[in-house]
C-alpha cells in the first residue's frame, strides 16, 4: 500500500482525538464516583437508576406512613391499655358492693366513684391523636362516644376504618373504632354496675360482676390484638428497612465507577498520548527533502 | 540524420519538462483537500521508417492522468452523508439533554414520584391542612416540570427547523456549481481525444463530497465525463450542466414544511436517509417530535385520571359552587362530540351523583343521579337536570363553562360512570390536555383545601373528614400502568423514565453511528490518499528522474551540435 506522510498525520491526529475523549470521560467517572450521571451516556442505565431511585422513595415513604401507623396504633394501645385497670377498679368495687351487708349510703358512695370510673372511661374512649378523636373512625369533627341521659354510651363516629397507606396499593388499619363490642361491653357493664349501686340492687350487682368480668376480658382481648397489629406493622417495617439497605446496595453497584480499572484507563490514556505527541513531533524530520539540502 | 538527433533530444526535452511541470503541479498540491494525484504519461513518437528500417522519433507527454478510485469515491460519497447525518443527530439530542435532567438534578421522574410521596402523606394524614399544601406545591412542580421540558424539546425541534431553510440554498447554490462544474468538464474534454479536466473533475468530486455531506446522494457517471445525481428516492437533482432547485414547501398545519422540488412541486424522496437535511428533518420529524408526543401522552394520561377520580371527591374546604374549566363553544351538542373539549370522546353513557348538603341530614341522603346519554345529552341538558335538584342551580355561562351552585348548601359529586366531571373539568385538579397547557386547577391553586381526598357517602351524603378513599385512589395511580389515547399502558413515572431511556438510547445510537461512520471515514481517506495523495518523496524522485533525464537529452543536443561542427569544419 502507498503510503503518504498526510495519511501518518491523519492516523495519529484520529489517535491523539480518541485518546483525549477517553481521558475526558475517565476525569468524569473519577470525579463523579458514578459510571454515568446523564441519560446519554448509558440510556438503559440510567432507566435502571430511576427505577431503583423509584422504589427508594416508595420505601422512604412507606417508612414514613408505618410511624404514622405506629403512633396511631401505639396510642390507641396506650389508652385501651389504661381502660382495663379501670374496669378491674369498678369489678372490685363491684364485688365489695355485692356483699348484702352492706347499707344503701355505702353503695351510694361507692356509685359516686363507678360514675368517676365511667367518666375516665369516657375521656379515654375520647382521646385524640394529632387533633382527631382516635375512636371515632373517620369522622374526626365529632368525639367517639357521648353518654345520653340514661348514661349509656352512644358512638358519635362513623364506620369508617382510619387506613394508613404503606405502598401505593398496600394499606394497614391504623384504628379501633369505638363501636367495636368491647367499647360496647365496657360501658354497658358500669352502666349497670351505677345502677344497681344507685337502687342498691345486690342481685343486680352480683350480676354486674360477670358483666364486668367479660367487659373486661374483651378489653384486654382488643388490647392484646392491637398490640399484635402494632408488632405485624414492626415487622413491615424491618422488611422496608432491609429492602432500604438492599436498593442501596444496588444503587452502589449500578452506578458506582470501578476506580482502579478507569484509573488504569487514565494512565495508559496518557501514555499513549504522549507517544502520539513524541510521533507527531518526529514525523516532520523524516522526508527526502532533508537529504537534498 | 544529425538533425534527426537533434529533434530527438528536444523532444525530450520537452517532455521531460513537462513531467517536471506535472511533478511541480503534485508537489503544489500537497495538502490541497480533495487534489488527485497526476501522472504524466511519456510514450515513444511514431517511429519513421528509413532505408526499411524503423528509427525512433523521440519522446512525448501523451496523457496526464489523474489517480483516483471511483468506487472508493462512492463509498466517501455514502459515508460523507451518514457521517453527517448521524453528526446532526448527535449535536441536536445533546442540545436538549439538559431537559431530560440527570441523576444530580431533580428530573422529571423525581419530581413525578415526590407527588405522589406527597399524595401518601396526604392519603395518610387528610385532615392535615400541610399535606394538602404539600400537594399543591408537587402538582405545581409537574405542571412546571412537564410543560417546560416540552417547550425546551419543542425548541429544539424550531431549532432544527430554523436550520432547514438556509440549507436547502446552500444544497442550491451547490447543485449550481456541480452543474456548471459539469459543463466546463464536457466542454474541456470534447476539445481533444486524451485531454483530461483533471483539476475540475477534482473540484466537481469536491463539491459532490461537500453536497453528501448536506443530503443522501446516488452518483452515476456518465461515458463522456458528465455526472447524474439523484436523491435515494430516485429523483433526478443533476444532469450534466442541469440543477433541479429544492424548496421548503408550505407548511400543513401545524406541522413543519417538507421538503419539494421547485420545478414540478413534488416532495423530494429520501432525504431523510442521510446528509446534514436529514440529520435535522430526523431530529425534527422523528426524535424530537416523538419526544414531545410521549411527554403528551405521559401529561394527557396523567390529568384526565388523576381528574377521574379526583372530580368524584371533596376536600375539606366546603364548595358551594364549582364551574367547569373547560368551555363548550357548542352546549347544544352532545357532550360527547363537543370538538372544543379535549377529552369529550372518553364521555360514555352513565351518570353522576350529585349531593346537595342542605342539612342534616341532606333533604336527599345519598345525592340524584345525574344521566348522560353519550350521543344525546347536551350541556344545556345537563344545566336543566341539575337545576331539577333541590337547592342548587347549574347554567352554561356566557363563555360555555357549565356553573353549578348550590348557593349557600355545599354540594359534592360522587360516582361519576360518565366521565364528564373529568372532561369538563369539574372540580378538577389538572386542566389541560398535554403537556404544553398541563397546569394545576386554578381553585385547588388558590386553595389547597379543595384537594379531594374523600368522597360524600354513598347513603347518607355525609362527607367525613378523614376519609381518604379518594387521596388513595389518586395514590394507587402511582404504579399502575394506563393508557386512555392509546399509548402502551404504563404508569406516570414509567413514562417519565421510557422517556429519559430513549433519549439516552438515542443518543447512544448517534454516538455509536459518529463513531463507526468516522472510522469509515478514516479508513476511506485513508485509501483515498493512498491511491490519489501525493507522496513526497515519490515526487522528488520522479523529480530527479525527469531532472537527470532533461540533463541527458541536453547532451545529446550538445553531442549533436558536436558532431555538426565536426562536419561543417570538413566543409570549410
Amino acid at each position: 500500500m502507498r503510503v503518504t506522510s498526510q495519511q501518518m498525520y491523519d492516523s495519529l491526529l484520529a489517535g491523539i482525538r480518541n485518546q483525549l475523549q477517553t481521558q475526558a470521560d475517565s476525569t468524569d467517572q473519577i470525579s463523579s464516583g458514578r459510571r454515568f450521571t446523564r441519560p446519554s451516556q448509558d440510556g438503559l442505565g440510567y432507566k435502571t437508576s430511576l427505577d431503583i431511585r423509584h422504589v427508594q422513595k416508595g420505601i422512604d415513604s412507606g417508612l414514613q406512613a408505618i410511624s404514622v401507623a405506629k403512633l396511631r396504633l401505639g396510642s390507641s394501645q396506650n389508652a385501651l391499655s389504661q381502660m382495663v385497670p379501670i374496669i378491674q377498679r369498678a369489678q372490685v368495687l363491684a364485688v365489695q358492693q355485692a356483699n348484702a351487708t352492706l347499707s344503701a349510703g355505702e353503695r351510694t358512695a361507692a356509685a359516686t366513684e363507678v360514675s368517676r370510673l365511667q367518666e375516665q372511661l369516657l375521656a379515654l374512649s375520647n382521646e385524640s391523636f394529632q387533633g382527631s378523636p382516635l375512636f371515632a373512625g373517620t369522622a374526626t369533627s365529632s368525639t367517639a362516644i357521648t353518654l345520653d341521659g340514661a348514661g349509656n354510651a352512644v358512638y358519635q363516629g362513623n364506620t369508617q376504618d382510619r387506613v394508613v397507606a404503606i405502598t401505593s396499593t398496600e394499606t394497614l388499619t391504623t384504628n379501633v373504632r369505638a363501636d367495636h363490642t368491647a367499647f360496647t361491653q365496657v360501658f354497658s357493664s358500669i352502666q349497670a354496675l351505677k345502677t344497681a349501686l344507685t337502687a342498691n340492687d345486690v342481685t343486680a350487682i352480683q350480676n354486674s360482676v360477670n358483666t364486668l368480668t367479660a367487659a373486661g376480658n374483651a378489653m384486654t382481648e382488643l388490647t392484646a390484638e392491637v398490640g399484635g397489629r402494632l408488632s405485624s406493622v414492626g415487622l413491615r417495617e424491618q422488611t422496608f428497612f432491609d429492602m432500604r439497605t438492599q436498593m442501596e446496595a444496588r444503587l452502589n453497584t449500578h452506578e458506582s465507577v470501578d476506580i482502579a480499572k478507569v484509573a488504569t484507563q487514565l494512565t495508559q490514556s496518557q501514555t499513549a498520548l504522549q507517544a502520539a505527541y513524541a510521533e507527531v513531533s518526529r514525523l516532520g524530520n523524516l522526508s527526502l527533502v532533508n537529504y537534498l539540502k | 540524420m544529425i538533425l534527426r538527433n537533434l529533434n530527438i533530444g528536444l523532444s525530450s526535452l520537452l517532455a521531460q519538462q513537462k513531467a517536471i511541470d506535472v511533478v511541480s503541479q503534485n508537489i503544489a498540491n500537497v495538502n490541497t483537500p480533495g487534489y488527485s494525484r497526476q501522472t504524466a504519461q511519456l510514450s515513444s513518437t511514431v517511429p519513421e521508417t528509413l532505408a526499411g528500417r524503423d528509427f525512433g522519433t523521440g519522446v512525448n507527454v501523451t496523457n496526464v492522468s489523474r489517480s483516483m478510485d471511483p468506487i472508493l469515491a462512492q463509498s466517501q460519497i455514502a459515508n460523507n452523508s451518514l457521517t453527517s447525518l448521524a453528526q446532526t443527530l448527535q449535536q441536536g439530542l445533546a442540545n436538549v439533554e439538559a431537559s431530560f435532567g440527570n441523576l444530580d438534578v431533580p428530573g422529571l421522574t423525581t419530581t413525578l414520584d415526590d407527588f405522589f410521596v406527597a399524595q401518601q402523606q396526604l392519603a395518610n394524614t387528610p385532615e392535615d391542612p400541610l399535606s394538602s399544601l404539600n400537594v399543591q406545591t408537587r402538582a405545581q412542580d409537574i405542571a412546571i416540570r412537564i410543560s417546560g421540558m416540552r417547550q425546551q424539546i419543542v425548541d429544539g425541534q424550531t431549532a432544527a427547523n430554523q436550520e432547514i431553510s438556509p440549507l436547502v440554498t446552500q444544497v442550491n447554490n451547490l447543485l449550481d456549481q456541480i452543474a456548471g462544474l459539469n459543463k466546463h468538464i464536457l466542454v474541456n474534454e470534447s476539445s481533444g481525444p486524451s485531454n483530461n479536466a483533471n483539476d475540475l473533475r477534482d473540484q466537481r468530486d469536491m463539491a459532490v463530497m461537500e453536497l453528501s455531506k448536506l443530503i443522501p446522494l446516488q452518483r452515476v457517471a456518465t461515458n463522456n465525463g458528465g455526472l447524474i445525481l439523484q436523491t435515494p428516492g430516485g429523483d433526478l437533482l443533476i444532469q450534466n450542466d442541469t440543477a433541479r432547485h429544492l424548496q421548503l414547501g408550505p407548511a400543513v398545519g401545524s406541522s413543519f414544511s417538507n421538503i419539494e422540488f421547485t420545478d414540478t412541486g413534488m416532495p423530494a424522496q429520501g432525504l431523510e436517509q442521510g446528509g446534514k437535511l436529514g440529520g435535522l428533518i430526523t431530529l425534527r420529524d422523528n426524535q424530537m417530535a416523538g419526544y414531545v408526543q410521549t411527554l403528551d401522552s405521559l401529561a394527557a394520561n396523567l390529568i384526565f385520571t388523576v381528574n377521574q377520580l379526583h372530580t368524584g371527591g371533596t376536600g375539606s374546604t366546603a364548595v358551594t359552587q364549582y364551574t367547569s374549566a373547560q368551555a363548550s363553544n357548542n352546549p347544544a351538542a352532545a357532550v360527547n362530540a363537543d370538538a372544543t373539549i379535549p377529552f369529550a370522546s372518553k364521555i360514555v353513557t352513565g351518570s353522576f351523583t350529585l349531593h346537595v348538603l342542605d342539612a342534616v341530614p341532606p333533604t336527599v341522603p345519598g345525592g340524584t343521579a345525574i344521566n348522560i346519554t353519550a350521543g344525546t345529552t347536551t350541556l344545556n341538558q345537563i344545566a336543566i337536570d341539575i337545576s331539577a335538584v333541590a337547592g342548587v342551580t347549574a347554567s352554561v355561562n356566557a363563555s360555555g363553562q357549565l356553573v353549578v351552585d348550590g348557593g349557600a348548601n355545599r354540594i359534592a359529586f360522587t360516582n361519576d360512570t360518565s366521565n364528564l366531571l373529568a372532561a369538563y373539568e369539574i372540580n378538577a385538579f389538572f386542566n389541560g390536555s398535554t403537556a404544553a397547557d398541563f397546569s394545576v386547577d386554578a381553585a385547588i391553586l388558590s386553595d389547597a383545601g379543595r384537594i379531594a381526598t374523600g368522597a360524600a357517602d354513598a347513603t347518607t351524603s355525609t362527607i367525613a373528614p378523614a376519609d381518604n378513599t379518594v387521596a388513595l385512589a389518586i395514590l394507587a395511580l402511582r404504579d399502575q400502568a394506563v393508557s386512555i389515547d392509546g399509548s402502551v399502558a404504563a404508569s406516570p413515572v414509567q413514562r417519565a423514565a421510557n422517556l429519559a431511556s430513549t433519549y439516552g438510547l438515542d443518543v447512544a445510537a448517534a454516538n455509536q453511528q459518529v463513531s463507526y461512520r468516522q472510522a469509515e471515514a478514516s479508513s476511506l481517506a485513508s485509501q483515498r490518499a493512498s491511491i490519489s495523495g501525493v507522496n513526497m518523496d515519490e515526487e522528488l524522485v520522479n523529480m530527479m528522474q525527469f531532472q537527470r533525464a532533461y540533463e541527458a537529452a541536453a547532451k545529446v543536443i550538445q553531442t549533436s551540435n558536436q558532431m555538426l561542427d565536426s562536419l561543417m569544419s570538413l566543409v570549410r
